[in-house]
């Protein structure tokens, strides 16, 4: 009956459930797919008669049947489309549908629209309506298909339905139902007490899980019957094991049960001695003072009187033999559904528990007594870290009473903190409970006392530990270090004051600018401070310990020791206490000039007396000082030579001047030119002559341009190196980026050659020299104030030229001498112009020359020469220019005392036109000037009495409008202050030619103002 | 000056209405030795493939081979094409494919005029066309692909339709959609006489001076044997002509008696032209 029952309703509602689905789903599926297959064919239906009223326009148009029927059979091949018909000027223009064999044929009449899908639309050309066409679609065919689908489809569907019932019944009879019924008869076995009845549990998902389950019950049940009976036996047995006594009563207080130690300790051997006899009268009838204790004051029988659990630690018991002993006991109600039954009653005999007390109690005062007398503050704790005991001088020293104290946190009345930092340090309480382990604070521990009272304190903290190791507590002793710890601060605070106060005059020392440095009476060095370090070229210690006779150079070297030997016998030094100057050796043997001033010391911690000396490097101040002296000697040669050539210059202007005249008067006569010609080219030599004479004296910023000096020196280069000859080696290192200079270019290559020339007789002279070079190298240099001060200029941007030969070299005679005129190391073979020339050149130009020098090594000159920023371009004057006509009418008044010279500019000048008056001095100008007009005044600078330069400030002051053109063979600065800086630019140099004279008068007389 | 340049003008559109019919002549290669295969394009009732004998044209070419004992086949490609190759968009210029191709020779066989027809019920007044200015203010059809220059006339007012076919053109201008037509004038009353034969009369022509020209076979250069057979097809014509078999097949088309005045002087001056040219 039940085997078909379960079996039949799950195939029946499996079949109802899967054939109302399928037909519900498919019903729907019909449904949703013919909706959609209808909306799909008007769609199609759309763009069908859209594309034909597109393709039809231009047919229609032209009213081309053919052309239509194309289009529309093109159309109809889609058999979907029953007909189509175009309609041209309200009538049917052509028509196509299908016959009953659905071919295609010509339609006369307007189709039915009913059982179709017609769409129609305009045909539109040029917004105008010409024509419709309208499209007549047929759903049969997509309706035919659908059915076909939706019949297949059911019938698999049915078939795969059946084949899966049949399959579930096979299963659920394999899987469900036999199992069950083999559990039934297994339940069956076991209700019956048939605990060993096999359950087969080879199966497996749920049937499997419940099988399991059933065989874990049955399981279950045989242990359980057996833990009962086992509980039973272990209950007695854990009675009886246990130390304490136990025993039960009824509501009655007659025993119900008793373990074997409550036996023993009422001296009973068995419980049937009191099984079913009054508890309270047999072993409870007295207090523990003798008088009777009446049961219904029992307070055992209170716990089930009253329904609560009952403690008492002060009773006594009765043994059989009749004494007595201390207890502690519980009396618990039993209650079972609500009524109580009476009561368990369990008690310890607890005689030796309060002699133990007893002894304790009396240990604890033993303990307070020792604490009271100890010196150091004692805090013990218990394992929470709260205060157990505390003698007075913790109390004193907290500020806080034991009885304030008891119980609390340790933290809370020991606030500790750094001395240093006045932060908060870790009280030691919980480290030691923690750890387990002594902790020592540290030596800047404060204590903060309840009254805001701060000390210093010095402390240890130590677990208390009971006999298995366990700790149960902490005790912390602490002193009161206040005064110890002010002391020791006060120390450290004077130590750390000389400290500083030690490395401040080391600093001082180290960051003087001088070199400092002191020694013992042995002169063994003490201290060297940075400075010394930096003059000798020594770390401090590469010479500490070592001998001061080390930093100076022979003969001082060996002679020092003695020197101080003498004054530490006779007390006489030069040194000290004054200045002096001698001489220092660094480290690499380098002797510099210095100035050492020595003072005596306290005598140190070994006894020994100390000096310290100071010492100040003169090596720039010397330098300078040779500079000045070189300046100011080749300003004095410069007047001497300047005033000599002066008297050439006036000399050869008339040579020269009248050479000219003679030449243009003999122009037809070509010996006699050729004669003339040697007079120029003599007179010219001897200019030239007298030029480089002045050359290193005078300031003519005429002939200065802006120039590259790497051009030059590459323009130069070949010729440099045919004047050295191929046995020395020209090596040219020019810098990138080199600034400009402004310089007279043929000064420049003037002194290159001079200086090439040189160099080549020092090399050819010098002894074993392996190599025989010339270097020129060119660089900027950033001149800061102490290297300008030396070089005598001023700071700023230089462009350096060093031109270094590995000669003979020079020694200091020789390099003080070398710039002098006419001073030669040639003999009869130098002129002893050229350096000197070179030297006016370098100082007309606003720079500087260095020279070093070493005797068989060689030379370097190095030239500096100001940097040049402006971008003017500037000419020179050409006097070769082809002549051109400078002649005028404008009157002229030429002031000469050299009659010679001013005869030969009245000539040249009339020649040319112009009107001349003349006077041999500034006198006799002025008293012309008051009766007569002159358009220019030519003035020579250099005149008895009255000077170029009053004369011309005083006829600018007179005549502003009168223009003036002075002319000089050298240049006096005396009264140039007085005149303005466009007469000194615009100066004219004899000797002139007279093409140059003419020249410059045209072009002043020319300009305007 | 004006009225001598609009002239050319007028002549030029004509000239390439003219041009289609006579592309249409063009000749294909024979392909054997007996059977001369020509190409044209259908152009009723001078070229047809409906008649039996090709239409006019198309009779006289089998006659002449025939007299001379050849064989002709015409193989016609539609219209369509024709326009619809971009390589027609130049049919404007009369020396087009006397430029891009040789030809052994270029034999007229007959003459075809152009003429403005237009419909009268559509026109209160008669239309009379004499010069290109005349046809402002009408819309005026032709056919695809012969018309050159059509900016120049766009420019000058003259408003333009185009049609795929004559039947077309015959056809819009019944329904009122093109003013005038320029069309050859015996297609255009064949087309007439074929759609809408009550009312011929209705159709008025409007005839324009040197609008003829040659209906030619072109004879490719490098046609094998191209020589031989020109002058046989030549021959051939001439025999047609002298016996009258020529006359009959054109008055077939004209009508007995009807034939254009001067088409024989022509056919000879054009003879003379091509065989220059040729």
């Amino acid at each position: 009956m039940y085997r078909k029952s379960i079996k039949l309703r799950i195939v029946i509602a499996l079949v109802i459930i899967v054939s109302g689905s399928l037909i519900v789903s498919e019903s729907y599926r019909y449904k949703s797919t013919y909706d959609q297959a209808t909306a799909e064919l008007n769609q199609l239906c759309e763009r069908i008669i859209t594309r034909l009223a597109e393709n039809l326009v231009l047919p229609l148009w032209e009213v081309d049947d053919n052309w239509i029927r194309k289009i529309i059979n093109a159309e109809m091949r889609d058999r979907q489309v029953y007909a189509v018909t175009v309609i041209g000027n309200g009538d049917m223009f052509l028509g196509r549908k299908r016959d009953a064999n659905w071919e295609i044929v010509e339609s006369k009449q307007e189709t039915d629209p009913s059982d179709y899908i017609v769409h129609k639309k305009n045909i539109i050309r040029d917004q105008a309506v010409i024509g419709t066409v309208e499209i007549f679609m047929t759903g049969k065919f997509m309706e035919r298909r659908l059915k076909q689908d939706t019949i297949a489809e059911i019938s698999i569907t049915a078939a795969i339905i059946i084949l899966m019932i049949i399959f579930l019944v096979i299963m659920l009879n394999r899987i469900v139902i036999e199992p069950l019924y083999k559990l039934m008869d297994a339940v069956k076995a076991i209700s019956q007490g048939k605990y060993e009845h096999e359950i087969d549990a080879s199966q497996k998902g749920e049937i499997g899980m419940l099988t399991s389950e059933f065989k874990f019950m049955q399981r279950n049940v045989l242990l359980r019957e057996k833990q009962i009976k086992e509980s039973q036996a272990q209950v007695h047995l854990l009675l009886d094991s246990t130390a304490e006594a136990i025993f039960g009563i009824n509501i009655q207080g007659d025993c119900t049960f008793i373990n074997r130690s409550c036996l023993n300790i009422l001296g009973y051997k068995d419980a049937d001695e009191l099984l079913g006899r009054n508890m309270h009268e047999i072993m409870h009838y007295r207090y523990p003072d003798g008088r009777d204790y009446p049961a219904e004051h029992c307070h055992i029988s209170q716990a089930f009187k009253n329904r609560k659990k009952v403690y008492i630690d002060d009773e006594v018991m009765w043994r059989k033999d009749g004494t007595s002993f201390a207890v502690e006991y519980w009396s618990h109600p039993i209650i079972q559904d609500g009524e109580c039954l009476g009561a368990v009653i369990t008690f310890i005999d607890i005689s030796k528990r309060l002699e133990t007390q007893k002894a304790l109690k009396e240990s604890e005062q033993d303990l307070a007594i020792t604490l009271n007398s100890i010196g150091d503050a004692v805090i013990a704790t218990d394992a929470q870290g709260r205060v157990s005991k505390m003698n007075p001088v913790a109390e004193k020293l907290t500020g806080w009473s034991f009885k304030q104290a008891q119980d609390k946190l340790l933290k809370d009345i020991f606030p500790i903190i750094d001395a240093s930092t006045r932060k908060s340090i870790l009280n030691p309480v919980e480290k030691v409970l923690r750890t387990g382990e002594t902790v020592y604070l540290s030596n800047h521990t404060t204590l903060i006392a309840k009254d805001g009272t701060e000390r210093q304190i010095a402390d240890s903290a130590a677990p208390i530990k009971d006999s298995d190791n366990n700790v149960i507590g902490m005790v912390l002793v602490f002193n009161d270090v206040t005064e110890q710890y002010r002391l020791r601060e006060q120390a450290r605070r004077s130590q750390q004051e000389l400290h500083d106060r030690e490395k401040e005059q080391r600093d001082m020392i180290n960051f003087m600018v001088n070199a400092v440095i002191s020694i013992n009476e042995d002169g063994i060095i003490l201290s060297f401070n940075t400075a010394a370090e930096n003059l000798f070229g020594y770390s401090l210690e590469e010479v500490k310990g070592t001998n001061i006779s080390r930093l100076m150079p022979e003969p001082d070297s060996s002679r020092h020791d003695g020197y101080l030997s003498n004054y530490l016998k006779t007390g006489k030094f030069k040194t000290i206490g004054f200045g002096r100057e001698v001489q220092g050796l660094t480290k690499l043997n380098q002797i510099f000039p210095m100035r050492l001033l020595v003072a005596e010391l306290p005598d140190g911690a070994d006894g020994k007396r100390r000096f310290i000396g100071s010492c100040v490097d003169l090596t720039h101040e010397k330098s300078q000082e040779q500079q000045l002296r070189r300046t100011q000697k080749m300003n004095a040669l410069g007047k001497l030579t300047g005033g000599i050539a002066h008297d050439y210059n006036n000399m050869l202007g008339v040579i020269l001047g009248y050479s000219d005249l003679l030449k243009s008067k003999l122009a037809d006569q070509p010996k006699l030119v050729g004669y003339a010609d040697h007079i120029l080219h003599a007179s010219k030599r001897g200019a030239k002559l007298t030029k480089k004479l002045l050359s290193f004296s005078r300031n003519d910023p005429t002939e200065a341009t802006a120039l590259d000096l790497n051009k030059i020196l590459l323009e130069q280069q070949d010729l440099l190196q045919k004047t050295l000859t191929v046995s020395i080696k020209l090596e040219v290192d020019t810098a990138d980026d080199l600034w400009l200079v402004r310089l007279d270019s043929s000064d420049l290559e003037n002194a290159i050659l001079n200086m090439s020339i040189n160099a080549m007789h020092s090399i050819n002279a010098a002894k074993n020299t392996k190599r025989r070079a010339f270097t020129i190298r060119t660089s900027n240099q950033v001149l800061n104030n102490l290297d300008a001060f030396a070089l005598g200029v001023k700071a700023g941007d230089y462009v350096r030229l060093s031109l270094t030969d590995t000669g003979a070299g020079m020694d200091e005679a020789t390099k003080e001498k070398i710039f002098d005129p006419f001073f030669s190391t040639k003999g009869e073979g130098g002129t002893g112009l050229g350096l000197s020339q070179v030297f006016g050149f370098v100082n007309r130009a606003g720079g500087a020359i260095h020279v070093y020098s070493e005797m068989d090594h060689g030379s370097q000159f190095a030239l500096y020469f100001p940097r040049y920023r402006e971008n003017d371009t500037e000419t020179r004057d050409d006097d070769t220019a082809s002549k051109v006509n400078f002649s005028g009418s404008e009157t002229i008044l030429i002031v000469d005392d050299e009659e010679a010279l001013r005869e030969f500019c009245e000539e040249l000048l009339s020649q040319e036109g112009y009107q001349i008056f003349s006077a041999e001095g500034g006198k006799k100008a002025l008293e012309i000037l008051e009766h007569e007009y002159v358009d220019l005044v030519l003035s020579d600078i250099i005149m008895p009495e009255m000077d170029g330069y009053q004369l011309a400030a005083i006829i600018q002051d007179k005549y502003p409008k009168m223009k003036i053109q002075l002319v000089s063979g050298f240049s006096d600065e005396r009264h140039k202050e007085i005149i303005d800086d466009n007469l000194q630019e615009s100066l004219l140099y004899k000797p002139y030619s007279s093409q140059k004279l003419l020249k410059t008068i045209r072009n002043l007389l020319d300009t305007d103002g | 000056m004006n009225q001598l340049k609009q002239k050319h003008l007028f002549l030029q559109l004509f000239k390439n209405a003219i041009l289609v019919v006579t592309i249409s002549l063009l000749v294909s290669l024979p392909g054997f030795a007996e059977e001369v295969v020509f190409g044209a394009n259908e152009s009723k009732p001078y070229w047809t493939s409906e008649k039996q004998y090709n239409g006019m044209c198309g009779e006289i070419v089998h006659a002449m081979s025939k007299s001379v004992g050849l064989t002709a086949k015409i193989e016609f490609s539609p219209l369509q094409r024709l326009i619809d190759d971009d390589a027609n968009n130049d049919l404007g210029n009369p020396d087009f494919y006397m430029k891009s191709q040789s030809f052994a020779s270029i034999i007229p066989i007959a003459i075809y005029k152009a003429s403005l027809i237009y419909y009268q019920p559509h026109h209160k007044e008669p239309i009379e066309i004499k010069m290109l200015d005349d046809l402002k203010g009408f819309k005026v059809g032709i056919l695809k692909g012969t018309m050159a220059e059509q900016s120049y006339f766009e420019h000058s007012g003259i408003d333009f339709e185009t049609s795929y076919s004559q039947d077309s053109l015959i056809k819009k201008m019944k329904l009122g959609r093109i003013d005038l037509s320029l069309e050859i004038e015996l297609v255009a009353k064949t087309s007439i006489t074929n759609y809408f034969p009550e009312e011929v009369d209705n159709f008025k022509f409007i005839e324009l001076n040197d609008a003829d020209s040659a209906i030619a076979l072109m004879i490719a250069e490098d046609q094998p044997n191209a020589m031989e057979i020109s002058n046989k097809l030549r021959s051939g014509l001439k025999t047609i002509i002298e016996n009258g078999t020529y006359k009959k097949i054109v008055e077939k088309y004209y009508g007995v008696g009807n034939i254009p005045n001067n088409w024989f002087d022509d056919l000879e001056n054009y003879r003379l032209l091509y065989n220059f040219q040729g």
